[in-house]
């Protein structure tokens, strides 16, 4: 985590301020505290089984038939049951996945780490010092950037495509990873999320006895609130993690070297053009199935954290 | 307009940014500009910059005569000329009677699951969280595109298990019909974003103290009395969170319908607001015309969010 | 919004922004040949090109061709990348999107480097990209029709295969009181080429020119043929209504519910991929024609531009030129890429008679070749086709559900268009 190699020792003060109520949400967190005093009847637990088994059903289902799919061949897969699994295919598909235009799959999947991975940590760090400005300082024009940040989530994505592209290339960025990068940085509901979770999580207590100790402005955010708010940072670095993994329109337009393509892209691409090389229909299942792999693992790795993340204040609104 | 949904619940602690300290140092004054510097840089640019220029684009036209080959193309103003066309053009029009339905539906729906399935990770009824929460979480991960090549699978006929499955017990279902595909892309929408509702309004649901549930018990309080009564209005700014969300998205409906257009001729080119734009734009080639409905659905998308701000909270008023 | 119109080349965007050369390092290659030399950006999406690009890479090294495979969402990218002047120098695209490309100066007129070159190519194929005194592209291959079906069934039921519509109705029928399960085709609403071939080879089209403003043509009376056809084949419930390329229409052709289809050349290396288990079922006879004419129908195909902001337009002519008309290219294009081309010497090629066991063994572009000389000129592609035929998919679909009728839909797409003419500010009659 980022977070933790810029803050270098945790100032002791820290824990003692933060106040009673944040230390027991924290640990109110952990099912065992939850459980106490509630002992749900037999007859309720059974009900809540079937149900969160049919839900789970629900939710899991398509993914399931994503997996059975994933192991047929092109004919197989208009031919036979979606829900049952024919010859096994997997690892021809998998081969033909990693050698079709010569691997360029595992390329989008690299550009997709790249722009999502780094993309991600500089969204969230911006967000994080722009929520934290806003929380702790009143300045001239907070109202309004405030009611800007709020406004811009009503704005339809389709209108901006454009005009964003026509920038980009004015500036020279197009067909570049900071096409991709720059843009993504103002991310107004990280802000948001970063805004709230200051507001609750830094005490205004903590930065004023810095100042009495001479710290300075920058080193009061790098030394103590960065700490104090790695915990929300996780879930903003999820939602910027999961949003530019899943960004389409703007790397369309933005990058003209198919090298340079992010996953989604180019798996849409290949999903348009299986009309013509029925071949690729195969591509695209499996393709799309590895796809998803990387932000399931960024979100189990981040469950634990984010949870009490969210749970030590992070969206109170 | 969406202020009460930030002003800070009773009894948050003191990190009231209006306690106004230690005011001495030129540091403090220049701090925050410096702080929001990036934020705020690539915001202008890549928001507030391509939205001005939408605005202006949106009031001129490219002057063209007879066949259109050879001309100039030069941009005249023409005021509201693209307004007027946009509200002229009724497949536009009818895209937001059919969002607004989809809407009134669909969010509900999503919302009530969503709920449900907060507070059922919130008790001890439920085992097994994680994976639970990962199971409902994992669609949102999904890309809209896969996810619709997913759903188209199980929508069709003949390769559909699901289809197929009714079929051979004796039931037929069109799930692209034109009257049912709407409700078949809000499975999709459902299918999508449950998920990040839930964990919102967990999360929300984790920082109730809990010594509320306790006094609750001792006055022999049931459990779903006490999710109605302590922990609803509790999270209450969370839920307003969500619906706003989830309304603005409804409005925005581009990505599922877009990509299930693939599957099937009953989804119109301009099915929803969004999609009217996109082919204004991309097929008509008319970027003003384009603008000016995108204004039209950004004021929409405003409006339709205060007022269900102002309603909500009278609401709120009255319980 | 002043845009500059000169064309950054890959190597000098990349210069620009030195620092993401450093994070990207190897990803972009630069073009670093002779100061004399040319290189220019390609961008196609007919299998085949890489091959001929290296070919004529090889033999030009004054004119070095760079070349881009496009995919599905690409041609999106096409307008704002002319518009912002980052277009590659030459383009592969649909003849029908020319006209609309044409009246926002998105493309260069290369007539002055294209004298004679017109009679290389099929008459129907050249008319596609002349409009006023321009010349707007190079014709790359077309889609002349042909009536594929499935032999096996036909016999089986003792058919015999339909040479008019009329004949094709009656068979329609007679297939269907044979086997009610057996459609002899499809009515896809979301395919309009199996309607404009249709139109096209009734001598209809969607626009016309007359002197200086637009006609509209889709509900005029060619059309209307066309759609009693339609009107009777869907009322009858003499075809599938299914919509077209998707997984639920192969599950129907590979379970042998679509007897036949008329389409286009390009159309049975598909349809020999996505039905291989139907392989030495089917045949490809001549489509069935119209009364008192013997004209065939056509899809329309792609064509090469010269987008705007170009500085080698000569180079990019020439090039475009050689790929299209040329026995070299074209034999590699055929025999690589199952290209169906425009040129007549392409036609002549002795690489497009090849036997294709997929139809038994049957020497199926005899049957598209005939076709592609039978092809009326009469078609114009006017400058909102796009609209125009996202309308009929729209009002089509309502077709297909019994909500309206073909005259009804094509009365709608009609007012549509001319709207949509009007409001760009065009002259329409």
């Amino acid at each position: 985590m980022m977070t933790q190699t810029l803050v270098t020792s945790p100032p002791p003060p820290v824990r003692e301020a933060r106040s009673r109520r944040t230390a027991q949400k924290a640990g109110s967190a952990r099912p065992s505290v939850l459980a106490e005093g509630e002992r749900p009847s037999r007859g309720a637990r059974i009900a809540a089984w079937i149900f969160m088994g049919a839900i789970t059903f629900y939710f899991l289902v398509p993914v399931y038939w994503l997996i059975v799919a994933s192991t047929k061949s092109t004919a197989e897969l208009f031919s036979t049951p979606g829900f049952v699994f024919s010859n096994f295919n997997l690892m021809e598909n998998l081969v033909d996945l990693s050698t079709y235009n010569d691997g360029i799959f595992w390329r989008w999947m690299g550009n997709s780490m790249i722009y999502s991975g780094l993309g991600s940590i500089a969204m969230t760090f911006v967000c994080l010092i722009s929520g934290y400005a806003l929380a702790m300082y009143r300045f001239t024009g907070r109202t309004i950037v405030l009611g800007a940040v709020l406004g811009s989530m009503l704005i339809p994505q389709t209108v901006l495509a454009q005009p964003t592209y026509l920038l980009l290339v004015e500036l020279g960025l197009n067909n570049t990873i900071w096409g991709i990068l720059l843009p993504s940085l103002a991310y107004p509901f990280g802000v948001l999320l970063a805004f709230v979770f200051a507001q609750s999580a830094m005490p205004m207590e903590l930065l004023e006895a810095a100042r009495l100790d001479g710290a300075s402005e920058w080193r009061a955010f790098f030394s103590i609130a960065l700490k104090l708010l790695s915990p929300g940072g996780v879930t903003i670095l999820l939602f910027a993690f999961i949003g530019s993994w899943n960004n389409f329109m703007l790397p369309l337009l933005v990058l003209s070297d198919a090298r340079l393509q992010p996953v989604t892209v180019g798996l849409s691409g290949w999903s348009q053009a299986s009309i013509t090389i029925p071949g690729l229909q195969t591509l695209v299942v499996i393709g799309s199935l590895v796809s998803i792999i990387p932000i399931i693992v960024v979100f189990v790795s981040l469950q634990r954290y984010w949870k009490t993340g969210l749970a030590a204040g992070g969206v109170r609104f | 307009m969406t202020s009460p949904t930030l002003t800070a619940p009773p009894g948050a602690p003191a990190a009231s940014p209006r306690r106004r300290g230690i005011r001495a140092g030129g540091g403090m004054r220049v701090a925050p500009y410096v702080f929001l510097a990036p934020f705020m840089l690539s915001f202008v640019v890549f928001m507030i910059l391509p939205i001005v220029v939408a605005l202006y684009t949106s009031f001129f036209q490219v002057k063209r005569s007879g066949l259109g080959f050879g001309g100039d193309n030069d941009s005249v103003f023409v005021g509201f000329d693209n307004y007027v066309q946009a509200f002229a053009n009724s497949a536009f029009m009818d895209s937001f009677g059919r969002v607004l339905l989809f809407g009134v539906v669909q969010v509900p729906i999503m919302l009530a699951l969503s709920l449900l399935l907060a507070l059922l990770f919130d008790s001890a009824v439920v085992k097994a969280k994680r994976f639970f929460q990962l199971a409902v979480f994992l669609p949102y991960a999904v890309p809209s595109v896969v996810a619709a090549l997913i759903w188209g699978f199980l929508y069709q006929p003949r390769v559909s298990p699901i289809v197929e499955g009714l079929a051979d017990l004796g039931v037929s279902v069109d799930f692209l019909g034109p009257g049912t595909v709407l409700w078949s892309i809000a499975n999709v929408a459902v299918w999508s974003v449950t998920g990040v509702n839930m964990i919102i309004l967990f999360s929300a649901l984790q920082t109730v103290p809990r010594e509320m549930y306790e006094a609750a018990r001792l006055d022999g309080a049931s459990e779903f009395r006490m999710a109605m009564q302590i922990k609803l209005p509790m999270i209450y700014p969370a839920l307003m969170l969500t619906t706003l969300f989830s309304i603005i998205g409804t409005l925005q409906l581009f990505n599922e319908p877009m990509t299930m257009r693939s599957v099937t001729s009953n989804i119109s080119g301009s099915y929803t607001p969004n999609m009217a734009i996109f082919s204004a734009t991309t097929l008509g080639g008319n970027i003003n015309l384009g603008s000016a409905m995108a204004i039209i659905l950004g004021l929409a998308t405003f409006v339709l969010s205060i007022v269900v701000s102002i309603m909500t909270n009278r609401k709120k008023g009255k319980a | 919004m002043a845009l500059s119109r000169t064309r950054r080349s890959l190597g000098s965007a990349v210069a620009l922004t030195a620092a993401s050369a450093l994070l990207l390092a190897g990803c972009s290659s630069s073009a670093g040949s002779d100061s004399d030399a040319v290189t220019l950006e390609f961008w196609g999406w007919a299998p085949g090109l890489e091959t001929a690009v290296e070919t004529w890479n090889d033999a030009n090294p004054d004119i070095q061709v760079e070349f881009f495979r496009m995919t599905g969402d690409d041609g999106a990218k096409i307008p704002p990348a002319i518009d912002a002047g980052t277009a590659p120098d030459a383009v592969q695209m649909s003849v029908h999107s020319l006209p609309g490309h044409i009246i926002n100066n998105r493309l260069i007129d290369i007539g002055e480097y294209t004298d004679g070159l017109d009679e290389s190519f099929t008459g129907s194929s050249w008319k596609g990209v002349e409009f006023g005194d321009g010349v707007y592209a190079i014709p790359q291959d077309s889609g002349p029709t042909g009536l594929m079906y499935r032999s096996d069934i036909f016999t089986q039921y003792n058919l015999a295969v339909p040479t008019t519509w009329d004949e094709y109705l009656e068979t329609a029928r007679a297939l269907k009181a044979a086997n009610p399960e057996v459609f002899i085709g499809q009515f896809s609403p979301n395919e309009i080429g199996l309607w404009t071939e249709q139109v096209w080879q009734n001598e209809g089209t969607f626009n016309t020119i007359d002197g200086d403003a637009w006609t509209v043509e889709v509900n005029n009376d060619q059309s209307q043929e066309v759609a009693a056809i339609w009107q009777t084949l869907v009322d009858e419930q003499l075809v599938k209504v299914v919509d077209m390329w998707t997984p639920e229409y192969w599950a129907e052709v590979n379970a042998g519910t679509i007897a036949s289809i008329n389409y286009a050349a390009w159309f049975p290396a598909l349809l020999a991929e996505n039905a291989a288990d139907l392989s030495g079922k089917w045949s490809v006879a001549p489509s069935p024609t119209f009364a008192g004419s013997d004209a065939a129908g056509e899809t329309g195909g792609s064509v090469d531009v010269v987008p705007t902001g170009t500085e080698n337009v000569e180079q990019a002519v020439e090039f475009l030129t050689w790929l299209n008309s040329s026995d070299e290219s074209l034999d590699i294009l055929i025999k690589e890429g199952g290209l169906f081309p425009t040129a007549l010497a392409g036609l002549d090629n002795p690489a497009m008679l090849t036997e294709q066991e997929f139809f038994g063994g049957q020497v199926i572009n005899e049957v598209f070749i005939d076709a592609a000389k039978n092809v009326p000129s009469s078609w114009v592609d006017g400058p909102n086709y796009d609209i125009t035929q996202d309308a009929l998919k729209d009002e089509f679909a309502k077709v297909g559900t019994g909500a309206q009728t073909f005259a009804e839909a094509l009365d709608a797409v009609q007012a549509l268009t001319v709207t949509n003419l009007k409001d760009s500010g065009l002259s329409v009659k």
